[in-house]
């Protein structure tokens, strides 16, 4: 039992104080003014906010749609070019959401709400599809293969339960980061037909310097991702019960080639047409343009790569101090939450998530609110600003990863641990992080995939203007289409290259 | 009569409406070694993890005189998977304060005839290696009270006569009292453990 005494949880408590609840106080406190904002909820409001659940709800089917058979196939079935798309999946969560939005606008001549919902679930639908894989790997090979001797039928049946929970996650979070995504409803809004969400509410009226307005606001928003969240709280315990000693393997099937073309066409829609369409962007010209498409996508380049450099390293810098933060508190804090239960676990969870669903601008305005101080002048005006926050809002993905390891974790080992005297700190770094590190380092990756992307706060924070997302941002809303495709591109490429690397290098030898 | 080492008085465990372990009382001396029999789900684990603090119980008192010094060889082991044989016990005997642990490692490894697995990670070794690993990794605490959960359970024939006979070898070079649970009469029999029966979450002398 981790208690007060122990001075990890000190550590523990310290950090997500200065990380996460100090940036959320200012917001906590306007919450407070709930009631009276409630009286000014009006039948437009009303609709926005119907709209964005609805919208975000589209989007959430779309990534089941999209997702889940390829989590399923990719998951299950050997085919032709399976580890190619296997590769290409997570490059999907890596394009800012902006980017898809305007690849497919480019494509597609598409605008208005639906064009939203599609670009939300194809920048999601990979969350389904890698949890489907996960949880395939846990899938029992004894039942799947009685379950395939039966009959074809019944082995996909038993498939579809199996991973229907992590399908339904994936699908959960992809209706949270939309509903609090204002950015692409903003670019589709600008393009097409005029359309508001909620979100836009939320931004414009933090915007207008009415902090409490702002921040109060966005509470439904919050209400409604944290209440999905608790929701997945019994499905997360369930996975862990149902980690198996004896996994299935991937097997091959007959129609391994329409296998193959259908995964294709998904992987297509996902990550190919996107960076296809934006390489096709990199050189485009205007009808006087003199220099050639090859020409004039090589200057895009140049110009993203000089523009943008210090503004990528500046985003490394920070982005990274946020990811290792992560990686050495988000395993304690997995312990503290798999050894609680009930209500305390309930609580821990909503104090874990919070900093997460509540909309990064609050958290922007928060930290201005609590860290703009004159004695604390180089701290805001320094990376470690941004790294902190950045910390403290994406911490629960790496917590989340990290609690699925330990559960996936023989109990012996961790109980012989405690048995024996160990510490809480050896329990933790010496035994669960040295035998997860990959889980670790994928907390820590993802919280660094998430920090690239993050627009939101970093507009705001002088100390986070210097970041690829708000070039990004500017970039794009100045038109400068070829600067924006290959700057992208650019991004998307380093964040891409180590998951090239890590899969190159891990490649058995046949 | 010396002073118990474990005193239970009216020990109530239940896991919801399910009551397992139901007003039970116990008494352990130092040195003494019993096997509890029982049937699947009775509650016999939960009976060690309780004595272990790994469980917490409703109502009663279980009293360690030693808790410290209380250790459990679980079904599975629960090896530590990323660290080598030696580093297990060194890391093990550090934490239980015992002076100049790499020396009673190396004499503790030999003693079990597994000093050639020094270096080696669990993943590498055999299932029998595994097991005097465990048992060394117990041994090297100097503990009081050892707690065997199903020690043999998942072993076929050959190997659970090699595992008896290993653990009579690893209680000769310990004074430590032994609670074994098992659901197999042989095991408590061949080791001439004193039996009792878990019936009804009650614990009954044979």
């Amino acid at each position: 039992m981790m208690t007060f005494k122990s001075p990890w949880v000190w550590l523990l408590a310290i950090v997500s104080l200065l990380c996460a609840w100090l940036p959320l106080m200012p917001s906590v406190v306007a919450f407070f003014d709930f009631p009276q904002w409630l009286g000014t909820l009006d039948s437009r409001l009303l609709l926005l906010l119907w709209r964005s659940i609805w919208m975000s709800s589209a989007a959430a089917i779309g990534s089941l749609i999209l997702g889940w058979p390829l989590g399923l196939f990719l998951g299950r079935y050997r085919f032709p070019l399976r580890s190619t798309y296997l590769l290409f999946l997570p490059l999907s969560l890596m394009l800012p959401p902006l980017m898809v939005a305007q690849a497919w606008y480019g494509l597609t001549g598409m605008s208005g709400v639906w064009a939203s919902v599609f670009s939300f679930a194809c920048c999601y639908a990979p969350l389904p599809a890698l949890l489907v894989i996960r949880s395939l790997k846990k899938q029992s090979s004894a039942s799947y293969d009685a379950a395939r001797m039966v009959s074809g039928g019944l082995g996909l049946r038993l498939l579809i339960s199996h991973t229907r929970g992590a399908a339904f996650v994936g699908a959960a979070l992809c209706f949270i980061f939309s509903i609090g995504d204002f950015a692409v409803p903003d670019y589709f809004a600008t393009v097409g037909d005029l359309f508001h969400v909620y979100s836009s509410e939320v931004f414009s009226n933090s915007r207008n310097s009415d902090f409490t307005a702002g921040a109060v606001s966005s509470l439904p928003l919050i209400v409604i991702s944290l209440a999905m969240l608790l929701g997945l709280l019994p499905w997360l315990k369930n996975q862990q019960q149902h980690t198996s000693q004896q996994c299935a393997e991937p097997h091959t099937v007959k129609h391994s080639m329409s296998l193959s073309v259908f995964c294709l066409g998904l992987t297509t829609i996902l990550v190919f047409a996107v960076i296809g369409r934006m390489y096709f962007e990199t050189g485009m010209r205007g009808p006087l343009a003199t220099s050639s498409w090859l020409q004039t996508s090589s200057k895009a380049f140049s110009d993203a790569f000089s523009l943008g450099r210090a503004d990528m390293i500046r985003t490394f810098q920070f982005a990274s101090i946020g990811a290792l933060i992560c990686m050495v508190v988000a395993p304690l804090w997995a312990f503290v939450f798999h050894y609680s239960s009930g209500l305390k676990r309930n609580l821990l969870f909503v104090l874990l998530v919070l900093p997460m669903l509540i909309p990064s601008l609050s958290l922007g305005f928060g930290s201005i609110v609590v860290f703009n101080q004159p004695y604390l002048d180089g701290f805001y005006n320094s990376i470690w600003l941004p790294a902190m926050l950045i910390a403290g809002r994406f911490m629960p993905i790496a917590v989340l990863i990290c609690i699925n390891a330990l559960g996936s974790q023989a109990a012996a080992v961790d109980n012989s641990a405690k048995l024996h005297g160990l510490s809480i700190g050896q329990r933790v770094y010496a035994l669960f992080v040295r035998n997860n590190w990959r889980a670790c380092l994928l907390g820590g990756a993802l919280v660094f995939v998430f920090a690239m992307r993050e627009l939101d706060f970093a507009i705001l924070l002088p100390a986070a203007n210097q970041s690829t997302a708000v070039r990004y941002y500017n970039a794009l809303h100045f038109s400068r289409d070829n600067f924006v495709a290959a700057f992208g591109l650019s991004i998307c490429f380093i964040l891409f290259l180590p998951v090239m690397l890590h899969s190159w290098l891990s490649k058995k030898p046949s | 009569m010396t002073h118990p080492i474990l005193n239970i008085q009216q020990l109530c465990k239940s896991f919801g409406e399910q009551s397992v372990l139901h007003g039970l009382d116990m008494q352990l001396e130092a040195g003494q070694r019993i096997a509890i029999l029982g049937e699947s789900g009775c509650g016999k684990s939960t009976l060690l993890r309780v004595i272990s603090g790994l469980e917490e119980y409703n109502s009663g008192q279980v009293t360690l005189e030693h808790p410290r010094r209380c250790l459990m060889v679980f079904q599975d082991l629960g090896l530590w998977p990323s660290h080598t044989s030696m580093q297990q016990l060194i890391m093990a005997a550090k934490a239980s304060k015992i002076d100049d642990a790499a020396a009673k490692a190396e004499r503790l490894l030999e003693q079990l005839q597994i000093f050639h697995i020094a270096d080696r990670k669990p993943a590498t070794l055999s299932g029998g290696e595994a097991r005097r690993l465990a048992f060394a990794r117990v041994l090297i605490c100097q503990p009081k009270l050892i707690l065997l959960d199903e020690a043999f359970s998942s072993l076929d024939a050959d190997n659970r006569q090699q595992g008896i006979e290993l653990l009579q070898e690893v209680l000769a070079l310990s004074s430590a009292a032994v609670i074994m649970v098992t659901h197999n009469q042989d095991d408590a029999t061949q080791l001439d453990f004193p039996i009792f029966d878990l019936v009804g979450g009650q614990l009954l002398a044979r």
